[in-house]
């Protein structure tokens, strides 16, 4: 099932998270986290290395179950009432999974698959288009991320940013309303990184979609932010939040105020 | 109420093409494909069209999909000098258009997708055998290397290392020896035993399944395991290394892969073989014992004892020696896999798959050759 680009009557709030705290074995990451993702933000979740931002990205997106807590979604034919992903049936959480696509860190494009196989795998396996369809709708993916021409290439002959375009273009194949992104900047020089970041706002632009973005790159951040929070390690929950640059103007915390400033302040 | 499928109206309105759509168009289960052909075929009529008008105002969703009809009519239009306003689509459509359109196509270069000739493929198939032979002799060479350099005490490696493969390709592999191992005796056994008991020479079973399991048959039961086994996880492991870069950052600090890596491995294989290979002969002639008892009541004194005496030190030692070349090969070939790996997924899993059919394939033709040898010789 695909979701509509335009006219949506759904609430302004897109994700809701309320109460979630996790762990890795027995060790508490973050808790009582608890933030709110409206529709078209482009959402920041930052912190120092080992805050739990990428575990955070994981339980949103339903790949590890959070110690306690939930994350709410919108379903399409439910716009109206949000769904707990981790209360939710199996079949309530593919469906609630449609909702949004993923970019991982290093691409985690599949080597064997060529591009254009990699951006058809989910429309070839869950939606009932035709492989023609299918392949016109992925062709058009990759010429969004401005990899028109390459469909045919497999990972290991493109460069690390186009890959991560690539990466970009399969989280959109099934015209989600929401991205996920963790560390799309990594790896990247600043040139290939200020394009990415550009990339990124006029697909916000364009089709309306709400990203949330794991990211510790300042450039990149203050550029394309337009919401946030902080995870502390060592308080172990949100310490700061808003828009990146007012957190800057005016954040009391001494951890955020040298994070955002590279340890200058 | 708004249509919960998609519509569309084809009309001509003098030379311009006007296209209404309503409903919604997001659905991939309602999505009618038959609209752009028949967008296409209104080319086809014999009015001569020279404007096309889309209407999307009662359109209540779409999705990319639909964006693939509109690029491919405005392609379609361009290719037949047809005006196509693109201003009257939604402005987000408008915009993703504009942005697909933003980086022209281009190619790294023509991607050549010629068919190739049988005999161009087998020379270049020889070509890569005989490229694989050399990497392999080239890997046999370095190997040679570490290992002297490991004899004269200037090689760099943890033995740490050395006992924890020790540990993995020995004593983590006796439960699989022990079944495989004591199975083949069985089964050697078993068949002995039905066509001894034709001549009335059943005690003789204990003569076939001692000294063939002693000789050849556990050496070569026990490198087949060891090849699947362990020699898959050195390709996999070092490959995995390598994709990650962990071998390069031995190298970077001055540290040979050979010595670190390769060293350990072979090390603990050549130890661990024949000591596996004499506990696999035991457990084969133990297989032996049971069908000697259950099927020609031959007692486990009568048994043990025409064992004893048809097993000579040749014997024992040609089995050892057996053992550990194969113990060798499974090294070699597993960690020469592995370094040699390229750098995706995919090749761990070709480089794995090679070392364990590569090792099994010169294991078998090893022990034929030995087999010759040892009867030449006297052994």
């Amino acid at each position: 099932m695909m979701t509509e680009l335009s006219n949506d009557s759904c609430s302004n709030n897109t994700i809701v998270v309320e109460d979630l705290s996790l762990e890795y074995g027995h060790n508490v990451i973050q808790q009582d986290l608890n933030f709110t993702i409206k529709r078209n933000d482009i959402f920041i979740i930052m912190g120092n290395s080992g805050s739990g931002k990428s575990t955070l990205m994981r339980s949103m997106t339903g790949l590890n179950a959070p110690a306690s807590g939930d994350v709410f979604y919108h379903c399409r034919n439910d716009k109206n009432e949000q769904h707990g992903f981790w209360q939710s049936s199996n079949a309530m959480q593919l469906k609630i999974m449609e909702q949004f696509g993923v970019m991982f860190q290093n691409g985690a494009l599949f080597s064997s698959m060529t591009l254009i196989d990699n951006v058809s795998l989910r429309l070839l396996e869950t939606t009932q288009y035709s492989p023609r369809r299918i392949r016109k709708i992925a062709a058009f993916k990759l010429s969004l991320v401005g990899l028109k021409g390459f469909e045919h290439y497999f990972p290991s002959e493109i460069s690390g940013g186009m890959q991560k375009r690539v990466a970009i273009a399969r989280a959109m194949a099934m015209d989600p309303p929401i991205l996920f992104f963790d560390e799309p900047s990594a790896g990247l020089d600043p040139v290939s990184s200020k394009l990415l970041d550009d990339l990124l706002l006029e697909l916000q632009e364009s089709m309306g979609i709400t990203m949330v973005v794991v990211t510790h790159e300042l450039d990149s951040i203050f550029a394309i932010g337009n919401n946030a929070i902080f995870l502390d390690h060592e308080q172990k929950t949100i310490i700061a939040r808003g828009h990146p640059k007012q957190m800057l103007l005016d954040n009391p915390h001494e951890q955020v105020q040298s994070f955002l400033t590279r340890g200058n302040k | 109420m708004d249509s919960p499928i998609p519509e569309y109206n084809i009309s001509h309105n003098n030379s311009m093409l006007d296209i209404e759509m309503r409903g919604d168009w997001s659905l991939d289960s309602n999505f009618p494909e038959e609209f752009e052909y028949e967008l296409k075929h209104q080319f086809n009529k014999k009015t001569k069209i020279q404007s096309v008008n889309i209407r999307m105002l009662q359109v209540t969703a779409w999705n990319s999909a639909l964006l693939t009809v509109i690029l491919s009519l405005s392609e379609f239009c361009e290719q037949h000098q047809v005006q196509f306003d693109l201003s009257q689509l939604p402005l987000e459509m408008n915009h993703l258009i504009k942005l697909s359109e933003k980086i022209p196509s281009r190619k790294l270069k023509d991607r050549q997708q010629t068919s190739t000739s049988f005999l161009h493929n087998v020379g270049s198939d020889v070509i890569a055998a005989v490229k694989d032979v050399g990497d392999v002799i080239e890997f046999i060479g370095k190997a040679g290397v570490a290992f002297i350099a490991m004899v004269r005490g200037k090689a760099v490696y943890r033995s740490s290392d050395t006992w924890l493969i020790m540990q993995q390709t020995g004593a983590e592999a006796v439960p699989i020896v022990s079944l495989l191992n004591f199975l083949v005796g069985a089964i050697l056994g078993y068949i002995g035993a039905m066509q001894l008991e034709k001549f009335g020479a059943e005690i003789f079973i204990g003569d076939m399944v001692g000294v063939a399991m002693t000789r050849e048959i556990a050496a070569i039961i026990t490198g087949i395991i060891m090849a699947g086994r362990s020699g898959a996880a050195f390709a996999a492991q070092l490959g995995t290394m390598k994709v990650s870069d962990e071998i390069d950052a031995l190298r970077s600090m001055g540290l040979s892969p050979m010595e670190f890596l390769v060293l350990p491995r072979m090390i603990g294989m050549m130890l661990m073989m024949p000591l596996l290979a004499i506990y696999a002969s035991f457990m084969g002639i133990l297989g032996g014992a049971l069908v000697a008892y259950a099927l020609l009541n031959i007692s486990l004194e009568q048994y043990i004892g025409v064992v004893i005496n048809s097993i000579g030190l040749n014997d024992i030692f040609a089995g050892i020696f057996m053992s550990a070349v194969f113990g060798v090969i499974v090294a070699v070939v597993g960690c020469q896999k592995g370094m040699s790996c390229g750098n995706s997924a995919e090749a761990v899993g070709a480089s794995t798959t090679s070392a364990v059919v590569t090792a099994t394939v010169i294991i078998f033709i090893c022990a034929a050759f030995l087999t010759v040898i040892y009867g030449v010789l006297g052994i």
